[in-house]
Order: structure tokens, then sequence, then C-alpha cells
């Protein structure tokens, strides 16, 4: 019964530093691609420095300085909810909830600004900026969006009572979200503050 | 030290909310271009702080411990040598 128990648990910490591994991996080979992105972006940028310039002056560098804000604030949100996660469970849950809503705030957001986009009769076939715009920030919006459907599963393993654990899982899910933050960072320079 | 302000989330959370402020009152009111490549490198220094900080990229295995802080710094002097070069 005991070297059951042992078993399960030896068995369990393997396939939670499988999948610790696992999100490394996809979360080096996300960068990788977002840093190819931002090169071809920049590459082209300095191909129509002009064009690019005055379609930055397009775009609305309030709701992107505030989408920074919102990321950051969901990232340290989702480290407050794991840290607590052990210790009071209820505590963590609030956390989380916190920073999926945070996440939807993102969301919502960014639907905005392409709505306003495409109310002022601009398109992804425009020009190359905007291209890369529509682009780059439509890849980030779905990395966001799977973020917060990999968010509310933990949010629902946590409403279930604590024998199953999920600090592991949350920790890979956060690490991927943490990513989202980041890249974003580097996305509001090379879209907005570049110019 | 150093070790124990990154892993306090909410001094790391204030430092970023501060350096984001710092950077768009940069970018609000600054010409010069000395603003630009200190907007530049505070995004490098956000990137970095939101890996150690948040994701806990020190724990993770060495490679991708050099990885990271390869990426970091790649992204963040690429940006700048291509707007330096075209300017």
């Amino acid at each position: 019964m005991e070297s059951t128990a042992i078993n399960c648990t030896h068995e369990r910490d393997q396939i939670a530093a499988f999948r610790d591994k696992g999100v490394w991996i996809f979360v080096g080979i996300d960068l990788v691609v977002f840093a190819l992105f931002f090169l071809v972006f920049l590459v082209e940028r300095s191909a129509a420095v002009a064009v690019f310039q005055q379609s930055q002056q397009q775009l609305n560098e309030h709701i992107g300085f505030a989408n920074t804000l919102i990321l950051i604030t969901s990232s340290w949100l989702l480290v407050k909810s794991i840290r607590s996660m052990l210790v009071n469970q209820k505590l963590g849950r609030f956390y989380l909830l916190a920073s999926m809503l945070m996440g939807m705030l993102f969301v919502f957001s960014k639907l905005f600004e392409y709505k306003a986009k495409f109310d002022a009769g601009i398109g992804i076939v425009d020009n190359t900026f905007y291209t890369f715009y529509f682009v780059l920030t439509f890849i980030h919006f779905c990395h966001v969006v799977g973020g917060l459907i990999a968010l509310n599963i933990i949010y629902g393993c946590l409403k279930r009572p604590a024998t199953v654990p999920v600090k592991s899982e949350a920790e890979s899910v956060a690490i991927y979200w943490h990513m989202v933050d980041l890249l974003w960072v580097f996305l509001f320079l090379i879209l907005y503050l570049l110019n | 030290m150093k070790s124990a302000l990154l892993h306090n989330e909410d001094l790391v959370w204030v430092a970023l909310i501060a350096v984001t402020i710092t950077s768009w009152f940069l970018f609000e009111k600054m010409e010069a271009v000395a603003a630009v490549y200190t907007i530049i490198l505070i995004s490098g220094l956000k990137v970095g702080a939101i890996g150690v900080g948040y994701m806990e990229a020190n724990r993770a295995n060495r490679l991708f411990r050099y990885f990271f802080s390869a990426w970091c710094v790649g992204v963040t002097v690429v940006i700048a040598l291509f707007r330096l070069l075209q300017h």
C-alpha cells in the first residue's frame, strides 16, 4: 500500500519534471520565433522608415501603454496566486481570478483597438507596417487567449477539493503567461514607442 | 540582497510599473535621441526582470538560463542597432 503511494508520488514528480522541461522548450521556441519576427520587422522598417513612422503615429499609444500595465499587473497577480496557493487556496483562487480578469481586460482593449482601426478604414493590407502590426499583435492576442483558457482550467481545478495537486500545473501555465507578458513589452516598444 | 529583491513579487511589480511610467514619460516629453535608447534599455531591463522575478527563469536548467539571457540582451541590442542605423 505504502509502496504504491510512493510509486504514485514518484510518477507524479516525473510527470511534473517532464512537463516543466516541455514548457521551457516551448517557451524557448516561441521566443526564437518572436525574435525572428522582430528582426524581419526591423529590416522592413529600415527599408521604409517614413511609411512606418507615419503609420505608427496613427496607433493609439495610450492603449498600448495601458495594455502594458495590465499585463504586468496580471503577471504579478498570478505570481501572488501561485505563492499563496498552498497556504491559502481561497486566496490563491482570488488572485488567479484577478489575474484572469486583467487578461480579459487586455483582450477587450485589444479588440477595441482593432475595431477602431477597422472603423478608420485601416486594414491589414494597407501597408507593410499595418501588415506587421496586425499579424504580430494577433499572434500575441492568440497567445493571450490560449493562456486565459489554460488559467481557466487551473481555476476550475482549484475550485474542486484539494485532492489534486495543481501547483506544478499552475507554475507551468504561469511560465507561459509571463512569456506572453514579456513578449508584449518588446512588441509595445517596436510597434508603438520606436518612432 | 539583489536576489531577495528580485524574488519579492511586489517590489518587482512596483519597479516594473515605475519604469513603464518612466519610459512613457520619456516617450511623451523628451525629444532627445538619448531618450529613445533609454526607452529601449528600459524595455530590455523590464523583460529581464519579468523573466527572473516572475518567470523564475533562473530556476530553469542551465541551457535555458543562458539562452534567456542571450535572448534578452540580443533582442535589445538588435533593436538599438537598427534604430542607430536608421538615424
